[in-house]
């Protein structure tokens, strides 16, 4: 039997359950969150039912097809120019009347139409009863109840979709009373004189949209045949309905449209009396308390950092020794060589380092996806709303800065749903100040390994500093740049829902995934490359004389400590037994025994530990030689006198580049980097301590390092997609005032941090 | 000799990976960073 194909395009309001839907029909697994606006882009996936193939298109949440924002316009563009075989309008069953408000645009527009009550069980819990064949047979629309989240009323669904495609031949625009009705039927029949006109626009939508003084539509008219009349005879029609009512003609068709909607629902819909207070009313009078509110929020955030931390230790510890083994082993099965190298010094040291972070992630994100899926993100934006206004800033732009914590590439995207040209400019701008989850593996290693009693503090001031520096950025814009004042913006806020666990757990593996298979991909090759250009070109060490820097390094030994060292070890004052390293352990007890026997005079143990300590120091400085002597060096040395001023050497400043290829990156370069001079044992505790041991590091050039990388220009995918959404010009300038911004903050913090330090 | 010529592959890869990402990326249309193709709106880490 053939196969017959129907185009869906799934629309609705935001936060409706549309992606939900989605899944559930596609089998697809695309984020959902309980908040509005996950949506910015068009999404597909098919379906197989019966004798049909469905391809079915997850569009943008909207509350309107007017051209005041860009998903707005992917959702109605997609509806005019791809002409679905049929819309699916996602409804809100508790929130009918807002939602038909979008329906009837589409059926303004003529196309085929079945909706989906959506969280139909919900509105039956809050008394909400929906007669949907009376609804049906009122607006003309096939109505479904569905319950997205566990995938009810899915097949009827399909089924109606099916009936509604193979029966559909309505060609029905709604009513919006006589008087408005000529006015739309005249400029309809001016519109109908260019058939291929109206072959592209629906006729009546136009009509109405002429009427709302769409801008679209108005530069759209200039193509048709007769634009003059039909010019003439919407300025004439506007004129008489505004002074017909009184008001904006775009407000008088809005005012019919929601009548209609009055009428039809007054006749499909009851509602019980709830005399109890709903769950979401009863948490929301807590956690949305003017004075408990902030202190709440930051209490939940202050708790999800210092979980993630005291859970997560443990087992980022058994990974990072996995990883000094299989360094071990690695370096003890192959022969020393360039190879032997490349993968220990370069591969297991750079990616390795970033995947010692999976368990942090796994738990940070997990917190993370229950505050979205229960609905307490959204009162989050909800609380920074009046604190957004005060630093110029959209309240809906609340929601590219939450999406930033975790990338910014979604995040400058999510931008598009803000209507201001101004207003998604400075969102763009500022979203990368956000700390996302690449730069959060660096942040957890400086403060892990410079502040240990306080790594969850520390990171939490970093996130801190990254929305004040947000803030005060969006300020400078809004008073130099972009000036202008932020638009009002109505927040919508869900019922607190209870995350499933299919559902957190699939968030979390997503990212889990995303973030293992860029260091499979990305990071290892970021990490080849670092090895490269830390080893190459190389020195031949060994044709250099270090015989007067060894005679210098004697001399500046510290003999008498040493000697003391040898003698409280000889009279036992030294107590061996509380030595962790076996190794070390384990010379000095035979050392010990030398001594005592008298094989050996504490004289000639003091020179065989100067002549160790001497080799040592060389062997450092020869690896340091080859290290300069290289392209990282080289470029490392060029860029010192700019880094210096803020407390970087150049192995430092050249970490802190190479995040331009991702975040992570600055770890894996550290792995590579600081690997060079230490013995075996040492290199088994890992990265923290190679770092605790390097003479350039301390706490306060940890930190400012945190803030370079929590500052500068974002990597390279965000670049590109900042360059995508407001063009080369702004790019440049992100570039710029990131760059500088993080110089300038990391120099002010230093040189400040340097007269206490 | 051996060793330098798979190093040098190995590098080279490494190269050509990174560049395939950039303009990957670059070309962005789709809703997605390139980083993967599994994400469902770039919601990499």
């Amino acid at each position: 039997m053939e196969i017959k194909k129907i185009t869906v395009a799934l629309a609705g309001n935001p936060n409706t359950g549309k992606t939900t839907i989605f899944n559930g029909l596609t089998g697809l697994r695309h984020k959902v969150g309980n908040y509005p606006g996950v949506t910015v882009e068009k999404k597909v996936g098919t379906r197989k039912y019966k004798n049909y193939e469905f391809t079915i298109y997850d569009l943008p949440g909207t509350y309107s097809l007017t051209a005041y924002s860009i998903d707005e316009v992917v959702t109605r563009d997609f509806i005019i120019n791809e002409k679905p075989d049929v819309v699916v309008d996602v409804l809100d069953s508790g929130n009918l009347e807002r939602n038909l408000y979008l329906c009837m645009q589409f059926q303004e527009l003529n196309v085929p139409i079945v909706c989906a009550l959506n969280l139909s069980d919900e509105a039956e819990a809050r008394g909400v009863v929906i007669d949907e064949v009376k609804l049906s047979k009122i607006l003309r629309i096939q109505m479904v109840k569905t319950v997205g989240v566990k995938s009810e009323g899915l097949e009827n669904l399909l089924e109606r979709i099916i009936d509604t495609v193979e029966n559909s031949n309505t060609q029905f625009c709604p009513s919006y009373g006589g008087e408005l009705e000529t006015d739309i039927s005249e400029i309809t029949k001016a519109l109908n004189s260019d058939a291929d006109f109206v072959s592209k626009y629906p006729a009546c939508w136009f009509a109405i949209k002429l009427l709302e003084k769409d801008k679209r539509a108005i530069e759209l008219i200039e193509n048709h045949a007769q634009k003059e009349i039909v010019k003439f005879k919407t300025s004439e029609k506007i004129k008489r309905i505004e002074k017909h009512f009184g008001r904006d003609s775009e407000i008088v068709i809005s005012e019919q449209r929601y009548g209609y909607i009055r009428g039809a629902t007054a006749e499909a819909i009851t509602r019980k009396p709830v005399l109890e207070i709903d769950m979401t009313e009863k948490i929301d009078a807590v956690v949305l308390n003017k004075v408990l509110s902030l202190p709440i929020f930051i209490f939940i955030i202050w708790a999800i950092f210092q979980l993630t931390f005291a859970i997560g230790e443990y087992p980022m510890g058994w990974l990072e020794t996995i990883f000094g083994w299989t360094s071990e082993l690695a370096g003890s099965l192959m022969a020393d060589g360039l190879l032997k190298s490349l993968v220990v010094d370069g591969i297991i040291a750079g990616v390795g380092g970033v995947f010692s972070f999976v368990p942090l992630i796994v738990l940070l994100f997990l917190f993370i996806s229950i505050l979205e899926d229960t609905g307490y993100m959204s009162r989050i934006a909800f609380i920074m709303d009046k604190v957004l206004h005060l630093f110029g800033l959209h309240g809906q732009s609340f929601l590219p800065m939450i999406l930033g914590f975790g990338c910014s590439v979604p995040a400058v995207m999510a931008s598009r749903a803000l209507k201001s040209a101004k207003d998604r400019i400075i969102t763009v701008l500022i979203t990368p100040f956000m700390s996302c989850g690449a730069k959060l593996p660096v942040h957890i290693l400086l403060a892990g390994a410079f502040f240990a009693h306080n790594a969850g503090n520390i990171v939490i001031s970093i996130y801190i500093i990254g929305i004040m520096l947000a803030l005060i950025s969006s300020l400078i814009f809004r008073k130099t740049i972009l000036k202008g004042d932020s638009t009002p913006f109505v927040m919508e806020l869900p019922p607190y829902r209870m995350p499933t666990l299919r559902g957190i757990f699939f968030h979390v593996w997503e990212k889990t995934f995303q973030y293992i298979k860029k260091a499979g991909t990305i990071i290892l090759a970021a990490s080849v490359l670092i090895w490269a250009v830390t080893t190459f070109p190389k020195l031949n060490t060994d044709t250099i004389s270090y015989d007067n820097l060894k005679e210098e390094f004697k001399k500046r030994v510290d003999i008498n400590s040493i000697k003391s060292e040898m003698e409280a070890l000889k009279s036992g004052k030294t107590v061996i037994s509380n030595i962790e390293e076996p190794e070390e352990k384990k010379s000095l007890s035979e050392l010990k025994e030398q001594l005592i026997k008298g094989e050996k005079t504490i004289e000639s143990a003091v020179n065989e530990k100067i002549e160790e300590l001497t080799e040592a120091r060389i062997e450092t400085l020869k690896q340091e030689a080859a290290l300069e002597y290289s392209i990282a060096g080289r470029i490392g040395k060029i860029i010192e006198p700019l880094v210096r001023p803020i407390g970087f050497d150049w192995k430092i400043g050249v970490s802190a580049v190479t995040g331009f290829a991702a975040k992570e990156v600055v770890v894996s370069t550290l792995g590579i980097l600081y690997k060079v001079g230490i013995d075996e044992t040492e290199e088994s505790e890992g990265l923290r301590e190679s770092l605790r041991k390097d003479e350039a590091f301390n706490p306060l050039v940890a930190y400012v390092l945190m803030l370079f990388t929590l500052i500068i220009a974002p990597c390279f995918a965000t670049l590109a997609v900042i360059k995508a959404e407001i063009g080369w010009k702004w790019l440049g300038f992100s570039i710029l005032y990131s760059t500088l911004g993080a110089w300038a903050v990391c120099f002010v913090v230093y040189q400040i941090g340097s007269l206490f330090v | 000799m051996l060793e330098y010529i798979i190093v040098g592959l190995i590098v080279l890869s490494a190269v050509i990976i990174l560049v395939y990402k950039f303009f990957k990326t670059s070309d962005n249309k789709d809703g997605k960073c390139g980083c993967c193709s599994n994400c469902s709106y770039s919601d990499k880490l």
